[in-house]
């Protein structure tokens, strides 16, 4: 297929008409609508290979004002319902070109598993930090907390750092940034959350009290586990979006 | 041929079978012979403008179903495509048109499933009678 290094895919997602960066101009009610479609096509192309993406919307866009210059106000019904019969389509094209996308990966790496596994991480250390908080501020609350009060705090910002971090992940162009906030989370998690809890828990303070060597071995190589983890692939991520920017740039 | 590289697989209710088009990609083939045979572009909505005035249908060709397979029939080489010149698009106040145009290969691809088609038609009464 021939390619036009002045088309949609290198002028980006801006360069379409009707499309702000933030969708917030779309007024009439036709004006919502397209905006609802075109919102659907970057939705499931968002992590898909940039060119694909932007190709993809740009096309839609122009089938949008094509048939609204043929058919005026007529042409709401009908872009709903080809938006609509259409939606097991776009999925079905999605899952080929991610596969396509892991296909032509180099071997031994997992592109398609890799975000799931990000956030199935991220949302176990976020329950770890419910967990902890949850133990824990019961008895700050109700006076009988005889910790320290900066495995508290750390406990406080680990949680709000994995929320943040896990919310992150879950757009593709702050994949990178959101794992090294969960690297970070996970050291004040996995480190002082482990303290906190067996502070707050009597059967998991007098677990650790019987096997101190042991629990702190086990804590420690969960710490170095987590934190390398994250670190890893706000690694993965990050070379690859340059590398994608530099090719779009091209 | 290319085409009959073309993977089987599910497309709304027909199945593809090797080496053959589904009726879509004869419908999109087609039109899209007709279009360019009248000198007008061959882009997405002037495709599915044209299938449903070929098949008298009211309905459009759904967009994910209508994209998805001109990107098959792309990929497949019975299909080329690029952008609009900036210029023209400007010019008549409207978005860029990713323009398409049926290949050498898919105008045989077209003309194959056609006879297939016939062939099939053909032997269907002889083996009803048989």
């Amino acid at each position: 297929m021939s390619r036009d290094l002045t088309a949609p895919a290198a002028a980006g997602l801006e360069g379409i008409e009707g499309l702000d960066a933030d969708g917030s101009t779309f007024r009439t009610p036709a004006d919502r609508l397209d905006g609802l479609v075109l919102g659907w096509a970057r939705w499931y192309t968002r992590d898909l290979p940039r060119e694909a993406a932007v190709d993809r919307v740009a096309e839609l866009g122009s089938d949008l004002h094509e048939e609204r210059a043929s058919s005026g106000t007529a042409a709401s019904r009908s872009i709903l319902l080809r938006w609509l019969r259409g939606m097991p389509s776009d999925l079905a094209w999605r899952a080929a070109r991610l596969r396509g996308v892991a296909i032509a990966a180099p071997r031994g790496t997992f592109p398609r598993m890799v975000p799931a596994s990000a956030n199935a991480a991220a949302a176990l250390l976020v329950g770890w930090g419910v967990l902890v908080v949850g133990r824990t501020a019961p008895l700050i609350v109700g006076g009988s907390w005889f910790g320290a009060w900066d495995l508290v705090a750390a406990t406080a910002v680990g949680l709000a750092l994995a929320v943040a971090g896990a919310v992150l992940s879950l757009a593709p162009g702050r994949r990178w940034l959101g794992s090294l906030v969960l690297a970070v989370a996970a050291y004040l998690l996995l480190q002082h959350g482990s303290v906190a809890i067996a502070t707050a828990s009597t059967t998991v303070g007098s677990f650790v009290g019987s096997q101190p060597v042991q629990a702190g071995a086990v804590v420690d190589a969960l710490t170095v586990a987590g934190v390398l983890g994250f670190a890893g692939l706000a690694l993965w991520w990050a070379p690859l979006d340059r590398r994608h920017r530099a090719e779009v740039a091209r | 041929m290319r085409y009959r590289n073309m993977s089987s697989y599910s497309c709304g209710m027909a199945r593809r079978r090797e080496g053959r088009l589904v009726p879509l990609e004869v419908d999109i083939l087609g039109a899209g012979i007709e279009l360019q045979a009248e000198g007008d572009d061959v882009y997405g909505f002037a495709l599915a403008k044209r299938i449903a005035e070929r098949a008298d249908a009211a309905a459009l060709t759904a967009h994910g179903t209508l994209y998805k397979a001109l990107g098959r029939l792309s990929d497949a080489g019975l299909l080329e495509s690029r952008w609009e010149d900036a210029s023209i698009a400007e010019e008549d106040g409207r978005p860029r048109r990713r323009l398409y145009r049926v290949t050498g290969a898919g105008e045989v691809a077209l003309r194959a499933e056609l006879a297939a088609r016939r062939a099939e038609q053909a032997a269907a009464p002889k083996a009803a009678l048989a």
